[in-house]
């Protein structure tokens, strides 16, 4: 970059790219700054794929809750966009599944945790025959009634949305927007005033959340992690802890047709990791929980068939 | 090339508001005082999520003095006469640009930068350019409104399952 260029990039910390393209050569530096922006997609998919999350930097919970809200709107609507309303049977059933364990989570919570969600975890169910689930920043979860239909119990149901919880918590949906800050610092500096470039940025990292929560997974270690929390995440909550290696064995070949089990490792080999992971005993529950437990599913279920 | 980004950086650095300066948020100890950050929290009666709430409420942006520790939960002198708990998860947070692990100042000013577009004036933005997903957004707009279900709601949904704190 010449020092001309340089000072026009510069400049742009107080001019809009449209004002910064009216200048001699300012076409080129607008031009390069919205590359620039578009270079942080590339350094999501890069910090992933090397597992370089060595240098992360924080967002509040606030830049995570709009970013997660967004993410969240683009998830659903390559689920198909049918979301069920919060009024429908089993979006209200699936609110209270989640939240009771949440609630188990922010129990378990230590030092490396991720801060509990600006407006705490949503469990948004979107009508479709995928068995699908993905948590984005900001607590957004949203789960496909392909999960309800697919699982035999509350228990099962509540070991996908443990999992997705324990994304969140550890930190899992963020880490790779947190990794890219190492973008250069040209980006930094036209950020700071201009709209345009900010709203470029917003737009890649959504894209890139986007596919990183329903596509590509968080890489092997934190899904691992994420299942191993789920289980603690049961426990706590009052669920059977043995309910995610039941629903992962049962459902092993659904791999080939995409969604939940496409982004992670194979369900044999999570099964097989899911062994070595001790939880204190879980109480029984008695005969009339069970019971409750199977009516107010199959209710969900009903609710959704069809 | 060097040269250039050195500049950059302590060019942006002089822009840099002292408030995006990194600070820890309290750790919630007996005697301190923490600021609420999120909304619909709810005080409870006992330190637990599940059972009696308090009628009093918190707002985010209050302020609260903690009396007594227990896990993850704090009481509280004031609302409630010092008789309310308050889950920890209420007043965590993270400051922007708070590097995990290493870096340099320059790099932390880039992520404060980019935190920037992470914001309510952002997404409508964005909606606005996406009219396509219009109703999605409603939908989802609508589940953040209904929120986490009401205390008496989870007690009820957990006695009956047998479930956590509940039994």
């Amino acid at each position: 970059m010449s020092a001309r260029n340089l000072a026009l990039a510069l400049a742009a910390a107080s001019l809009g790219c449209a004002q910064l393209r009216s200048l001699p050569g300012g076409d080129l530096v607008a031009g390069a700054a919205e590359k620039n922006a578009g270079i942080v997609g590339e350094n999501l998919a890069r910090s992933v794929e090397s597992g370089e999350f060595q240098k992360t930097a924080t967002f509040t919970m606030e830049q995570e809750y709009y970013l997660g809200k967004t993410v969240c709107a683009s998830v659903l609507s390559r689920m198909g966009g049918d979301v069920l309303p919060p009024t429908h049977p089993a979006a209200v059933y699936a609110r209270r599944v989640g939240t009771a364990l949440a609630y188990a989570a922010a129990d378990l919570r230590d030092e490396g945790s991720r801060p509990y969600p600006m407006k705490g975890f949503l469990f948004i169910p979107a009508r479709s025959e995928a068995v699908n689930a993905a948590g984005a920043p900001g607590g957004f979860v949203s789960v496909t009634t392909g999960v309800l239909r697919a699982a035999r119990s509350e228990d099962e149901l509540a070991a996908v949305l443990a999992h997705e919880i324990a994304h969140v918590q550890l930190g899992h949906t963020m880490q790779p927007i947190e990794a890219a800050r190492k973008q250069e610092q040209m980006t930094g500096v036209l950020l700071e005033g201009t709209s345009t470039v900010v709203h470029a940025f917003f737009g890649k990292v959504v894209d890139a959340g986007t596919d990183f929560v329903l596509d590509r997974g968080f890489g092997k270690a934190n899904e691992l992690a994420a299942d191993a929390l789920a289980v603690r995440i049961l426990a706590a909550a009052g669920y059977d802890p043995g309910a995610l290696g039941v629903f992962l064995s049962r459902l092993a070949g659904q791999a080939a047709k995409g969604g939940f089990f496409s982004r992670h490792p194979p369900a044999a080999e999570r099964v097989d990791a899911l062994s070595h992971v001790t939880v204190p005993p879980v109480p029984a529950p008695g005969e009339a929980a069970l019971a409750a437990r199977r009516k107010r599913f199959q209710a969900a279920q009903a609710s959704v068939k069809g | 090339m060097i040269r250039i980004r050195t500049m950059a950086v302590a060019l942006a650095a002089l822009a840099a508001p002292a408030a995006l300066a990194g600070s820890t948020p309290p750790a919630g100890k007996v005697g301190e005082t923490v600021q609420v950050r999120r909304e619909g929290v709810r005080l409870m009666k006992a330190a637990r999520f599940y059972g009696t709430p308090c009628a009093e409420t918190v707002a985010a942006g209050a302020r609260v003095k903690i009396v007594e520790r227990q896990k993850g939960w704090a009481r509280i002198a004031s609302p409630g006469g010092g008789k309310c708990w308050l889950h920890e998860s209420a007043w965590s947070d993270r400051t922007a640009g708070e590097l995990a692990q290493g870096g340099s100042a320059g790099s932390q000013r880039d992520v404060e930068l980019a935190g920037r577009g992470f914001s309510e004036d952002e997404e409508r933005k964005y909606r606005g350019e996406k009219p396509d997903l219009a109703p999605i957004f409603q939908a989802v707009d609508a589940h953040v409104a209904a929120g986490e279900p009401a205390p008496e709601d989870m007690s009820t949904f957990a006695f009956e399952g047998g479930l956590g704190g509940a039994r």
